[in-house]
């Protein structure tokens, strides 16, 4: 996939989930009801839910990313790791962010050690340090290698962050929409959820993809620059 | 396509326009403000930092293009750092 393919395809689904998250925010404002218990600020999960689903994406597909990078040495996968995992950086932000915003309301505090956040706090910091890896290693290569390492090592905080909540139960409240059994909540909170979760995800897939084809014709540069100049010394 | 992600950022603004405009015609809304305040706070801050990635992107899609445009300058560059 060179730029212009990457620019279209991301283009297109970026709009569609703009689109798609301006609809979901009329859900949320005008025609989804307030939540009995927690009243306005349950409104919240309708971003952070989402954020919470992606972050797993985005960091679950770096992962598998450097899988293949490290199996065939593919320099597109190790692109298409970068280009998530950067995207999944902003995302776990926007999750804590949001997080701490309900628990201010709900617990009365923005941070506590509970098990789900820690997990979730510890995720972003592994991958803070995927990118510190690649910076600061003198050999690219080895540092591209060793950052497809703390991926993949990184990313077996996903299931202890999903799980934590059954596993080490504290604070945080469990799932209401993925259940084994089913949604507990009525359906117009599952719907409203719904359409945000696509909306998210369309978005994200299509900065994915832009971020992608920036990346690999970056690459392609640097190497045609290197052989020029290696051709004219 | 430089423009193109611009567009993307203009069309991010404009949606924090549903939940502001929400708070005049939604009832509930308008009876607890304060937590309102938070849920506005939890979507622009997702809002802001999307827009940073953008911004990011952006912004190598120029350095890219700034540097196809003057491919000589830039081998210069690469010669002179190596």
């Amino acid at each position: 996939m060179n730029l212009r393919s990457a620019g279209k395809l991301g283009v297109g689904l970026s709009l569609a989930g703009i689109a798609g998250i301006v609809y979901s925010h009329w859900m949320i404002f005008f025609w989804v009801p307030t939540e009995s218990t927690m009243g306005i600020i349950q409104r919240i999960n309708y971003v952070h839910v989402p954020m919470a689903w992606i972050t797993e994406l985005a960091f679950g597909l770096t992962a598998f990313a450097s899988i293949i990078y490290l199996w065939l040495e593919d320099d597109r996968a190790d692109a298409a790791a970068v280009a998530a995992a950067e995207g999944g950086m902003y995302f776990c932000l926007a999750l804590l962010i949001a997080g701490s915003l309900w628990g201010r309301v709900a617990w009365g505090t923005f941070w506590t050690w509970d098990a789900r956040l820690t997990f979730t706090l510890l995720l972003w910091f592994i991958f803070a340090g995927y990118f510190l890896v690649r910076r600061t290693t003198s050999n690219p290569d080895r540092g591209m290698r060793l950052a497809a390492v703390v991926a993949i090592m990184g990313a077996l905080d996903i299931p202890l962050m999903h799980m934590s909540v059954y596993w080490f139960p504290t604070l945080h409240p469990e799932p209401v929409y993925l259940r084994p059994d089913g949604p507990t909540a009525d359906a117009e909170f599952t719907i409203t959820l719904i359409v945000a979760f696509f909306a998210y995800t369309l978005l994200f897939l299509g900065l994915l993809s832009l971020r992608y084809g920036v990346e690999v014709a970056q690459r392609e540069w640097a190497l045609r620059s290197t052989r020029l100049q290696g051709a004219t010394s | 396509m430089r423009q193109a992600l611009y567009r993307l950022l203009l069309a991010a603004t404009v949606m924090l326009w549903v939940p502001t405009r929400a708070l005049g015609q939604n009832s509930d809304l308008v009876g607890s403000f304060r937590p309102y305040v938070f849920v506005l706070l939890a979507f622009a801050a997702g809002w802001v930092l999307i827009a940073a990635w953008v911004f990011q992107i952006g912004k190598k899609v120029n350095d890219l293009s700034r540097r196809m445009e003057t491919p000589e300058s830039h081998t210069a560059s690469l010669t002179q750092d190596g």
